[in-house]
């Protein structure tokens, strides 16, 4: 299966001139191959996540079915464990790839923080509940909660950007809003018992089961767009240095920009908890885990058990010693964000001399600067990529 | 890098002009490819309108890229748990900064579904405001919001529709232009008054504000001056400028009419996103909007975007580079720069301006190439808006900066230009031209198609 037909290819095309080919080095590992392998394993993860979000959809109706407080609990951890594989694929994004391509803009749809809250169901502010705010609470404006009704509703103010729907709004339903300083939302059980203390718990379980059923629905095109026959997948393997240029400028600008700056870096700067993805839940810390996880293994070819192609075979060819480097820093990176004591809301707050923020801003040294060689990375091959600012 | 380049350009340079004259067969020498000095950058991708201005401080680095995070993220109602986020509306063109200035250019002015959304109609009715402005709508303000949150109309949906204008080049090639017609329905809160004024106006790339900024006044002004032998003078708008209590230059905005940059992100933050700041503190619902009136603020409690939010936009607004040039050395393309001068547009797209003191090392006394003079121009009646804006009648347009303009399908995919997107690209912007801008115009039309072409390619190497 994983044939090399241009074993000795390499050696011309990647040296340029410069370095010959040592002769200790096993067959060579052909662009092609690095570029199959990322979309095999990127459609296995798209996969995986479809199959984690159909689990997690059983483990809703169980607890609509009964919703108590160990129900809640459950469907909950369930939450958490149903982002597990899709955090592994986020470095597969800023190429315009089928996640990102807009329309339909499945990733905002998936995933966009922050979530506009008072859409959906009641919301606090300044200790003041208002609890005829939202959809859910408002059937005069949508009598009954489908996904074309919401669709549509979202239609009529001529956004394409979708922030009632997808991952975090599920969270908000299952924990709530997260009023406290520091930890996760408390949002009861009571919530889904009809005829329980709280308002139109049967519109609230309607508007969970759509927004369920939407993320499903857009990851499942997000997957079909990488299955092996699929125009687009056809077309990522034909054009390999481009595509090589594209999974490049994912990882650096996924580790760089978004991950670093806009993830943890606003936070950091605002100091304001609610400035993390998974702020209802408060376990933002472990979603960052994942992302920096995902990113070494897209970098050397792993998904799960599998290891392939990498791009750490392409960049070791080139230039072993930043192949190395690259490899360390993004280990680095894995454990800096594992060193910030959690949960991440304590750590953003104090000064900049607290063990928190010294371990964030060290978080942040390090993707900014795994960003940075995935750039240099990425010119020993012969390929060019924009970080950020390309030239300073 | 940049100073790389340009070193190896000198050289270039230096020798290509060795001849000394300036006859036909020797090669023009390049172009200077930095456009805004320092503040240029080399990015010529889809991300190219992205990039900050060089050496940042560390608190400026992080002040952009906090201010980036807040110009592309979208505001939800509220209350929300994103307490810094919250309090969109009620009444909003869009959520987010980014929307209309996708990837920090200009969107389309239609969305995916055909309708208007990177465009804006401003309303007013006859007189002025208390401040020398424009007179609000008493119902409606002064902008047409078409969106509201959840429960609260919009304030009416905009139309638009496109009659084709056929037309020839002088050497009888056809062309076409579309001539919009806008309308206004579905008006929630009654009829607007008698005499409504609309203005339709996309949102422009937000590249090298800062350097525009740092233009010292006395440099604007000097290019003031009564009409040459084209009818071409350029007038200053004099605006209000509310940080400061005063009427001074204006400099942003298609009228010219927004003194500086941070009062320029106040008024889109309130107007456009409905997000009040220190410098507009109060929403803009009229007093007749009763539900706009009782929603729910996201103010924390004074007003909804926090200062230091507030000055990291306004910051990220200044520290956009500008695309380096390109093409520099294309003998088509400088010939077009040549015909761009001789054909009388750089009498108001001025290639070459300065700033001057600036809290920005790579903004402070630069020489730079926006392609403007920051002042009015009467541009004729087929452009005209017919709506006052402080000093600039409705015949009057700021003559908008080319910088950056030749990236424009390429961050953007789209090529629609002028103050309400109505050119499908270069040579139809040039072709709306009239008033001031008639003889330049005139003499694109006429010009060979070799020359039309190298003149195309000068504006696309910008």
């Amino acid at each position: 299966m994983r044939v090399n037909a241009r074993k000795f290819l390499p050696c011309v095309v990647l040296a340029g001139g410069l370095l010959g080919c040592s002769s200790d080095e096993t067959a060579a590992v052909s662009r092609d191959a690095v570029v199959k392998n990322y979309s095999a394993n990127l459609y296995a993860a798209y996969a995986d996540s479809v199959d984690d979000e159909v689990a997690f959809q059983t483990d809703v109706e169980a607890f609509l079915a009964a919703p108590t407080e160990k129900s809640l609990k459950t469907v909950r951890d369930s939450w958490l464990a149903s982002r597990a594989h899709y955090m592994l694929t986020e470095g597969a994004r800023f190429y315009d790839g089928p996640i990102d391509v807009d329309p339909p803009n499945h990733e905002g749809l998936l995933n966009a923080w922050p979530l506009d809250e008072a859409f959906i169901d009641y919301a606090s502010k300044d200790g003041v509940l208002h609890e005829d705010v939202g959809i859910i609470n408002m059937p005069d404006v949508l009598p009954e909660i489908t996904a074309e009704g919401l669709d549509a509703l979202n239609g009529t103010d001529g956004e394409p950007e979708n922030v009632s729907a997808g991952y975090h709004a599920v969270e908000f339903l299952l924990w709530g809003q997260a009023l406290n300083a520091s930890g996760p939302g408390e949002r009861p059980a009571t919530d889904y018992v009809i005829g329980g203390p709280s308002k139109n718990p049967d519109r609230r379980a309607d508007y969970l089961k759509v927004a369920v059923e939407g993320i499903i629905l857009h990851l499942t095109e997000v997957r079909d767009a990488w299955k092996p026959t699929a125009s687009y997948r056809v077309g990522f393997e034909k054009n390999t240095d481009e595509s090589l240029t594209h999974i490049f400028t994912g990882l650096a600008k996924f580790s760089k920009g978004e991950l670093g700056s806009e993830r943890i870096g606003a936070a950091y700067e605002s100091k304001n908890r609610h400035d993390q993805h998974n702020c209802f839940s408060s376990q933002t810390l472990l979603d960052y885990e994942r992302d920096a996880r995902g990113i070494l293994a897209m970098y050397t070819g792993n998904y799960g058990e599998h290891d392939g192609p990498g791009l750490d075979d392409l960049v070791k060819a080139a230039d072993p010693a930043l192949d190395a480097d690259l490899k360390k820093k993004l280990q680095a990176s894995i454990d800096a964000i594992i060193a910030i004591p959690a949960p991440f809301e304590d750590a953003i707050a104090g000064d900049d001399d607290s063990a928190g923020r010294k371990a964030i801003q060290a978080a942040l040294n390090a993707l900014s600067a795994q960003g940075d060689t995935f750039g240099k990375a990425a010119a020993a091959i012969g390929l060019t990529i924009t970080v950020d600012d390309p030239e300073e | 890098m940049i100073r790389r380049a340009s070193s190896i350009l000198i050289l270039i340079a230096a020798s290509a002009c060795s001849g000394g004259g300036a006859s036909t067969s020797d090669p023009l020498p390049p172009a200077d490819l930095k456009s805004g000095g320092l503040a240029t950058t080399l990015d010529d991708t889809s991300q190219a309108y992205r990039n900050s201005i060089r050496a940042l401080s560390e608190d400026q680095a992080s002040q952009f890229s906090f201010g980036h995070s807040l110009f592309n993220r979208a505001w939800v109602t509220a209350p929300a748990t994103t307490d810094n986020l919250d309090g969109l509306g009620p009444l909003f063109n869009a959520r987010a900064c980014a929307t209309c200035h996708a990837k920090d250019g200009r969107s389309a002015p239609f969305n995916a579904s055909g309708e208007l959304l990177g465009m804006l109609f401003r309303l007013s009715v006859p007189g002025t405001a208390d401040n020398g402005g424009p007179n609000p709508d008493p119902v409606y303000g002064d902008q047409l919001r078409p969106l509201g949150i959840l429960g609260i109309p919009g304030d009416g949906t905009p139309h638009v529709t496109y009659e084709e204008l056929p037309g020839n080049y002088a050497d009888g090639t056809a062309f076409s232009l579309q001539k919009p017609s806008y309308s206004i329905d579905g008006w929630n809160y009654g009829e607007p008054s008698e005499g409504l004024m609309i203005s339709p106006r996309t949102g422009p790339s937000v590249i090298g504000l800062g350097l525009l900024e740092a233009v010292p006044e006395e440099e604007i002004l000097a290019n003031v001056h009564p009409p040459d032998a084209d009818g071409v003078h350029g007038v200053p708008n004099y605006v209000w400028d509310a940080e400061r209590q005063a009427t001074v230059l204006g400099r942003f905005g298609w009228k010219a009419n927004q003194p500086s940059t941070l009062q320029q992100t106040a008024g889109a933050f309130v107007g456009d996103i409905g997000i009040t700041s220190a410098l507009f503190r109060h929403e803009t619902c009229t007093p007749s909007m009763i539900a706009c009136n009782r929603a729910i603020s996201g103010a924390d409690p004074d007003f909804e975007l926090s200062d230091q939010a507030f000055h990291a936009v306004g910051f990220y607004m200044r520290a956009l580079a500008v695309p380096a040039r390109r093409a520099v050395t294309d003998q088509v393309a400088l010939q077009g720069e040549l015909l761009f001068t001789k054909f009388g547009c750089a009498s108001c797209h001025k290639s070459t301006l300065h700033t001057g003191p600036s809290d920005a090392e790579a903004l402070a006394n630069q020489t730079i190439h926006p392609y403007t003079d920051l002042l009015l121009h009467d541009m004729g009646p087929e452009l005209a808006d017919d709506r006052p804006d402080f000093q600039a009648t409705g015949r009057q347009w700021r003559t908008p900066p080319l910088w950056g303009l030749g990236l424009l399908a390429k961050v953007n995919q789209h090529s629609f230009m002028l103050h309400d997107a109505r050119a499908r690209g270069f040579a139809e912007a040039i072709l709306w031209h009239g008033g001031e801008g008639t003889n330049a115009r005139e003499n694109f039309r006429s010009a060979a198609a070799s020359e039309r072409d190298a003149l195309l390619k000068f504006l696309e190497s910008l």
